[in-house]
């Protein structure tokens, strides 16, 4: 079951043992030596068997060796573990036996090694070393079974000598386990929790060290946002004055007209940009009546509307409401969510904007009328850069949101029942979060 | 500081450390019917609107290595409190836009910007 091969491998595969498995095995040998020592000096005093005799000896010699070995070259750095384990568990089963099996005093001493296997061997070895306790085990109790009885002298309870020296004998080797036993377990525990420590500080530097770089690529984006204004600004107005210079009608006006309308498109991407990589500003925090916010918002958007044949409703449970918030920024969201919905309704459609109110918070709803949300975008659409218009660049709902969150309210978009979008916007009665007022002091200077 | 004549076409300096932007102001302006002349920080400009010929007008870029426009527009405010200035930012947070305006700047834009509106500016600028 198992050759020194695959022991080579176990080492080699298993990450390395902590310290105490070390310190544990440079300690077990004498303990075994200082077992079977008593052992064989109790049997052979009492009259053993040859054959007992010859066993405890043996184990005496192996555990001498083994712990002269460990005194004079130490613990080899990588041992064969189960291997190991096997040959030890196999000299313990001699000893129990030599000592007189289930009737004799020593089958406790089986226990700190099958404990020790299961703390350091992988799964499948320690199956095999358990296996191998759990044969020898059976092994004597079928013997005791079978009434064959081999119990030395000097450990039968049935005389007047051995009754004593039996219990002794079995109360050194109880209180020797679980004290052990009890090292080992304080050891391991050590361990473990030195693991935990250092998996948690290894996760918090992962977790740190994503936030600067998240902080970092963000600097970043504002920087190069910022960098390509002047060409911007080169490009744009070179080509509008060149437009404006150009017959009308001629070739040249059009290509120059293409080059002027995609400069301004690169100029609205570039704002969006901005607007996303700068830290939000500080709120404005004022108590604002909603209703006349939203009545705004349906005004601007009324030649939008006529042009792509969409109605705007609007209507108010309580046309007073107010609540503390930042009127401007609470206009950029409500803008944002009506183009949204305008651009994506059907001709003939409805853009219906609601007031409500709720136990804790205002509630603002734009719903359309048009295709809904893809179902495979789902959260995503507040993700940067995701987009359903041919010409977004997918920031808006993400600005939307994080201003929304600065007010510490909530951005939901959702499906209808019977098709179309519905965007809630959710601003507590109380809003927090103004700590974000500090972050907006935080500016790169530069050169532009 | 003597008012422009109706003849003799304004003369506008352009700051800003970007040649590009630099020539597109000028070109800008120049198609419009204003002469133009170009510096390309805050400390070469204040040195060119104390010496030589009269400006009208200075259009200034606000943040730029070797001398910034807010600095300059102070500067001038000291120096030749009748020459208008015009700013214009890259920046988008408001706050360059309130100091350019607080230090004296008659109006400040946003790049990038429409010629039609730094043509605006300059007229309104030199006009009032």
């Amino acid at each position: 079951m198992m050759t020194t091969g695959e022991s080579v491998r176990d080492a080699d595969t298993v990450t390395p043992p902590p310290e105490w498995v070390f310190r544990a095995i440079s300690v077990l040998p004498r303990v075994g030596l200082g077992v079977s020592g008593a052992l064989l000096a109790m049997v052979w005093a009492g009259g053993g068997e040859p054959w007992q005799l010859g066993i405890l000896a043996g184990a005496v010699v192996g555990t001498g060796a083994a712990s002269l070995r460990v005194l004079l070259g130490g613990v080899p750095r990588r041992p064969r573990f189960a291997l190991a384990m096997a040959v030890i568990l196999l000299v313990q089963l001699a000893v129990v036996t030599a000592a007189g099996g289930l009737e004799g005093p020593a089958i406790l001493i089986l226990l700190p090694t099958t404990l020790f296997a299961a703390l350091i061997l992988p799964r499948r070895r320690w199956v095999a070393v358990t296996a191998l306790a759990v044969t020898g085990v059976i092994a004597l109790a079928a013997l005791a079974l079978a009434g064959v009885s081999f119990v030395p002298a000097a450990f039968d309870i049935q005389s007047a000598s051995g009754r004593p020296l039996f219990w002794l004998v079995f109360a050194w080797l109880t209180l020797m386990v679980v004290v052990g036993g009890g090292l080992v377990g304080q050891l391991a525990q050590r361990s473990v929790a030195r693991a935990w420590r250092s998996a948690a500080l290894a996760q918090a530097a992962v977790a740190e060290g994503m936030r600067e770089r998240n902080e970092h690529l963000v600097g970043l984006t504002g920087s190069i946002g910022h960098e390509l204004k002047n060409p911007l600004a080169a490009i744009h107005g070179l080509s509008k004055l060149m437009a404006a210079q150009a017959a009308p009608g001629s070739r040249e006006a059009k290509r120059l007209g293409v080059v002027v309308e995609e400069s301004e498109r690169m100029g609205r991407i570039l704002a969006e940009l901005l607007n996303m990589s700068r830290p939000l500003g500080g709120l404005a925090l004022a108590p604002v009546a909603l209703a006349p916010l939203l009545e705004d918002t349906v005004v601007i958007h009324e030649g939008l509307a006529r042009t792509r044949a969409v109605r705007l409703a609007l209507g108010a449970d309580d046309p007073a409401l107010r609540v503390a918030c930042d009127a401007r920024k609470v206009k950029q969201i409500l803008m944002n969510l009506v183009q949204n919905a305008l651009e994506a309704s059907p001709p003939g459609g409805t853009v219906t904007l609601r007031l409500l109110e709720d136990a804790d918070a205002a509630v603002i709803r734009v719903d359309d009328e048009g295709p809904g949300l893809p179902l495979d975008l789902g959260a995503a659409v507040f993700t940067p850069g995701v987009t359903t218009k041919g010409a977004g660049t997918g920031l808006g709902l993400t600005i939307a949101r994080a201003l929304a969150e600065q007010h510490g309210g909530t951005l939901t978009l959702t499906t209808r029942e019977g098709g179309g979008c519905r965007a809630e916007l959710r601003l507590p009665a109380r809003p927090v979060g103004t700590e974000s007022a500090e972050a907006c002091q935080v500016e790169v200077p530069l050169a532009v | 500081m003597p008012a422009p004549q109706p003849t003799t076409p304004a003369r506008i300096l352009v700051v800003d450390d970007d040649p590009a932007v630099r020539f597109t102001l000028c070109e800008a302006l120049e198609d419009a019917g204003f002469v133009t002349e170009a510096a390309s920080d805050g400390r070469e400009a204040l040195a060119r609107c104390l010496q030589g010929a009269p400006l009208d007008l200075v259009v200034t870029d606000l943040v730029m290595p070797g001398g910034g426009g807010l600095a300059l527009i102070a500067a001038l405010r000291e120096a030749a409190p009748a020459l208008p200035v015009v700013a214009i930012t890259a920046m988008v947070d408001g706050r360059h836009t309130a100091q350019a305006l607080a230090a004296g700047a008659r109006e400040c834009l946003a790049k990038p910007f429409e010629p039609a509106h730094v043509v605006r500016a300059a007229r309104a600028a030199i006009g009032g």
